[in-house]
């Protein structure tokens, strides 16, 4: 399953540099760094969701900051609902 | 640095805040709305605070700075490297809720109809569709938005209009039986809608005059409002209590209408309103991540990063949430504070670091 999700990865993002391997000449060096780290970070985060795909993400995060705030609006609805 | 060439008139923009804003708010916010407002919650989307300060923000930072959005006036206001982290944090944002904004698609859709097939291949079709036209410009996106809407206002009616008979007046009463506590608490999950509104910022810079933005927006908001309005009227009118057990009240309305045994399913019209809404919606939100990072990077134009951005929203959609109920929690959760916090509070403070300098600035002129 990981081996079949890796290869996905790594069909998709040849497919999409392959699209834009014609135009890279005429992009500048900043565009292609640009493209390249991006890339890059993509690749990275999708090896890593292929391998755990319950890796905590932003939203894990974000409950973490505002944990606070959502249990005073969370007890707000247990007094609507009850 | 002109990064973009097009230009698109004020009600074109008026039209792709509407389509940015209304479909994803009309699918899942009638739920999560009742679970504070009960039957009053047909009165919660009128209380768009945060859509008001967030299109007077945005049209505030423009007046500020002539043709810049609000990264750009960002590095202005608080210097090349506090700019900086201040454009990511706004850019990283777009991109999460753009990758909430496709999972929703895909977890409906494959929820809904396509019951079959892989969430990724629903969801990875719309993203490669949605790079193509984030590609092709601003323009493109407008027009767009441009033939949508029509055909996006009559399916609506078409779905609406069909229930008027099976409607039960009495479900809304009381009207705001506690007073306005309950729709107020229920509007809380919708200002996470609404703030959505600070979009514009990144779109007034391509109007081909700026100064008819601020009207068009003022429609707009009314127009989403009669929208929320009338779906939630016509959602609690026909499924009353039953509302809040749904996860798409609406579909089941749609799935409702049956004229003379002839006319049903309509659930199908629901879902092409849902297609063509969440495109202009995900190309909006995708447009303004790939252009932003791109003069965050001060590149010369945008067009080679889209597909690796896209790439990057598409990973996004499945990383913010293991599940569909865990994406709803989400939704009514810390998503509502998180997008106060990005798209209302840090660009208030912004406009108001912006004024206070111009103030001093013009002191220090004078002495």
């Amino acid at each position: 399953m990981i081996w079949g999700g890796l290869l996905g990865v790594a069909a998709v993002l040849a497919l999409m540099i392959l699209h834009d391997w014609r135009a890279m000449p005429s992009y500048t060096k900043r565009e292609k760094t640009a493209y390249g780290v991006l890339t890059g970070l993509g690749a990275i985060l999708a090896i890593l969701l292929v391998i755990n795909p319950q890796m905590p993400g932003p939203t894990q995060w974000m409950d973490v900051i505002y944990k606070p705030l959502v249990n005073l609006l969370e007890k707000l609805t247990v007094q609507r609902s009850g | 640095m002109v990064i973009e060439n097009g230009k698109i008139s004020a009600p074109q923009i008026g039209k792709m805040i509407y389509l940015a804003v209304t479909p994803t708010a009309i699918l899942s916010t009638p739920a999560i709305t009742y679970q504070f407002a009960k039957q009053d919650l047909w009165i919660s989307p009128m209380w768009a605070f945060s859509g008001v300060i967030a299109i007077w923000i945005a049209l505030s930072i423009h007046r500020l700075f002539p043709g810049e959005n609000l990264v750009q006036a960002g590095e202005r206001i608080l210097g090349r490297k506090l700019g900086k982290v201040f454009g990511l944090v706004i850019l990283l944002y777009y991109l999460y809720l753009g990758g909430v904004i496709v999972r929703e698609y895909g977890e409906f859709v494959v929820g809904a109809f396509l019951v079959q097939t892989p969430l990724l291949v629903v969801s990875g079709s719309m993203v490669l569709v949605c790079a193509i036209v984030v590609r092709s410009g601003v323009e493109i996106i407008a027009r767009f938005a441009d033939v949508f809407i029509p055909v996006f206002a009559m399916l609506f009616l078409l779905l609406i209009i069909p229930l008027l008979p099976d409607l039960h007046i009495l479900k809304m009463l009381p009207i705001m039986g506690e007073g306005i506590g309950p729709s107020l608490s229920g509007s809380v999950v919708l200002q996470a809608w609404f703030s959505e509104f600070l979009t514009v910022s990144f779109l007034i810079p391509f109007a081909n005059r700026a100064e008819k933005v601020k009207k068009s927006m003022a429609i707009t908001l009314l127009a989403v409002i009669v929208t929320l309005v009338s779906s939630n009227l016509v959602t609690l009118l026909l499924l009353g209590e039953l509302t809040g057990n749904y996860n798409y009240p609406f579909l089941i309305v749609a799935r409702y209408i049956n004229l003379a045994d002839f006319f049903t399913h309509l659930e199908s019209l629901f879902m092409a309103i849902w297609v063509l809404g969440a495109f202009v919606k995900i190309c909006v939100f995708f447009y303004v991540t790939a252009m932003g990072a791109a003069q965050w990077m001060n590149l010369r134009e945008y067009q080679p990063i889209v597909f690796p951005v896209g790439f990057l929203l598409l990973l996004m959609s499945v990383w913010v949430a293991p599940n569909l109920q865990e994406l709803t929690h989400a939704l009514s959760t810390s998503i509502i504070f998180s997008a106060l916090t990005v798209l209302v509070c840090i660009p208030a403070a912004l406009l108001g670091l912006a004024w206070i300098r111009r103030q001093w600035g013009k002191k220090n002129l004078q002495d």
